[in-house]
């Protein structure tokens, strides 16, 4: 209990920086190159605290602001429906520094350059961890079987996708949609933990925060959102507590080390691992194995 | 014999260059259909066409009475008509069973988020029963010691087998192939040339492009040549190959060449 006591505001980190990554993560397993749920993330954290000050309940707190992702992520995916790869990032990043510097000029509505303080904490651990589990529970059902393949093909092909019966273009605004309101899930959640919120909440440095736990957990499959998010959270406070400000130049080589030798993360490098043991001293049997976390390597 | 498919007066212009220009098809059931051309006259526009990724510039098409001029590309492998595509498209991450369940997966509604999501066990009970008919389309084309494989490990002619089980799983009517034994060694040829024959037996109508003369003359009911855009020739296969036009245009002077 100490240990959780002293750990507890890592936890909650933890926690949201999971439904950080899975909302990036839904999208890129399909090769959508999307950050539009780190914009969605400052819309949930204004959105919830907002409500919450008003004196609205959690339901109603976290509640609207995931409906506004969703509907402002479809609105997104219609207008950025012919943009692909780099340029979708870079609009999708755009769109994210625009809301928050929206954010900064609101007025009183959002406090300004200061943000709102104060906000009622009322996003406790038993709740945090519920949300999570359903939301890792929904989207891991979307990266097996039928649904998962659909998005590998999304990824690989669009035109196969297209002679194969599935129409991409829905497909990816349904998942821009989803990735959208889980952003929002997360801010709204993350600024009833931490009370407050400043338009430094979701600009450029969470971007960085957000693609580096997707790309150093791996990108690939759900788990990676769950390993990047302790990675983020926890290798800057250990390797500050023993090594002083050599923390950050640590977690930048970590970085680098994973995204040039383990493009699938690491959790591509621990289901290779699991499928090459599989593979030499057991059965010879790899299918359903960790081999479908892999990132192609073509 | 009955028509399934219709291609009516079929152009596709990218500006100024005419890649397709007012071809006219009609292509009877069950047939094996040959198409054939030199470079760039316009074979795999048309079968983009055909497929509806392409999009016309004019014409009209029509399958089996359905006009589906203007129906999107991803409905058509639900009314029988599916494709494979020039260059190899199988995911490295996936075994080769899961690529080829791939095929059946829309068909089925395996993909579908609401039935992953709100029943899970009829989704399972839908997984397993894509998962035997692609063991069968994988038995078919003869590879069923290497379902468990990465398909990219396998040798070249095997993952083109594996795209063909891939467009057969869901038992389509009609199959366009675009280039189906393109950098294939003989012996890969020969076997594919049979499988298609086989594909025929069942009735399923193919339109094949290929540039391998001798295995088109071998196995087409009927060639169509292209060039520029136009059809210039159409028949069986002895006589259009025989054709002076055809011999002008495609061949060369030379007679028999293989491109």
């Amino acid at each position: 209990m100490q240990w959780y006591d002293a750990n507890l505001v890592q936890l909650q980190s933890v926690m949201v920086y999971i439904l950080l990554g899975l909302s990036l993560q839904v999208v890129l397993r399909a090769g959508i190159f999307s950050m539009a749920s780190i914009g969605f993330f400052g819309v949930g954290a204004y959105g919830a605290a907002i409500l919450a000050n008003d004196g609205h309940n959690v339901v109603i707190s976290v509640g609207v602001p995931v409906v506004v992702g969703f509907v402002g992520g479809a609105l997104l995916a219609l207008v950025v429906v012919k943009l692909r790869g780099l340029y979708l990032g870079l609009v999708t990043l755009a769109f994210t520094l625009i809301l928050s510097v929206l954010e900064g000029n609101g007025g009183e509505l959002t406090g300004g350059a200061i943000g709102l303080h104060g906000i009622p904490q009322l996003a406790p651990m038993p709740l945090l961890v519920s949300v999570v589990l359903v939301v890792i529970l929904l989207v891991s059902q979307l990266q097996r079987g039928g649904v998962g393949r659909s998005l590998d093909i999304l990824r690989l092909n669009e035109d196969l996708a297209r002679s194969l019966g599935f129409d991409p273009i829905r497909r990816r605004n349904l998942l821009m949609s989803l990735s959208s309101g889980l952003g929002a899930l997360a801010g709204s959640l993350h600024v009833l933990c931490v009370s407050y919120v400043s338009p430094g909440t979701a600009d450029f440095g969470l971007v960085v925060v957000g693609l580096t736990l997707i790309v150093v957990g791996g990108m690939n499959s759900w788990v990676g959102a769950i390993v990047g998010a302790v990675f983020v959270v926890w290798l800057p406070v250990t390797m500050g507590s023993t090594i002083g400000p050599w923390g950050n130049l640590i977690f930048g080589a970590a970085v680098v080390l994973v995204a040039t030798f383990a493009p699938d993360g690491i959790v591509g490098i621990v289901s290779r691992l699991v499928a090459f043991i599989r593979k030499t001293w057991l059965t010879g049997e790899v299918y359903g194995s960790g081999r479908r976390l892999s990132w192609p390597r073509s | 014999m009955a028509t399934i498919l219709s291609v009516q007066d079929v152009s596709v212009h990218y500006g100024g260059v005419k890649a397709v220009d007012g071809v006219s098809l009609e292509i009877e059931q069950g047939l094996l259909v040959g198409l054939v051309g030199p470079n760039g006259s316009g074979k795999s526009t048309l079968l983009g066409a055909l497929s509806r990724l392409t999009a016309l510039t004019g014409g009209r098409l029509v399958f089996d009475g359905l006009d589906y001029t203007r129906l999107p590309a991803s409905r058509l492998s639900g009314l029988g008509l599916a494709r494979t595509f020039q260059v190899v498209r199988l995911l490295p991450a996936l075994t080769v069973l899961e690529n080829v369940m791939m095929g059946l997966d829309a068909k089925r509604g395996n993909a579908k988020i609401s039935s992953a999501w709100f029943r899970p066990r009829h989704a399972r009970r839908v997984d397993r029963q894509v998962r035997e008919e692609a063991l069968a389309a994988i038995e078919r084309v003869g590879l069923l010691s290497s379902i468990n494989e990465d398909p990219t490990s396998l040798p070249y002619g095997a993952q083109r087998r594996i795209e063909l089980a891939r467009a057969l799983v869901s038992r389509p009517r009609m199959l366009l192939l675009d280039e189906p034994t393109a950098g294939m060694t003989h012996e890969e040829r020969a076997e594919i040339a049979e499988l298609l024959q086989q594909v025929r037996a069942d009735g399923v109508t193919q339109i094949l492009v290929d540039h391998d003369l001798d295995l088109m003359a071998d196995n087409c009911d009927v060639l169509y040549v292209m060039n520029v855009g136009r059809l210039i020739a159409q028949g069986r296969p002895a006589d259009v190959l025989a054709d002076p036009d055809v011999q002008r245009a495609y061949l060369g002077k030379a007679g028999h060449a293989h491109a």
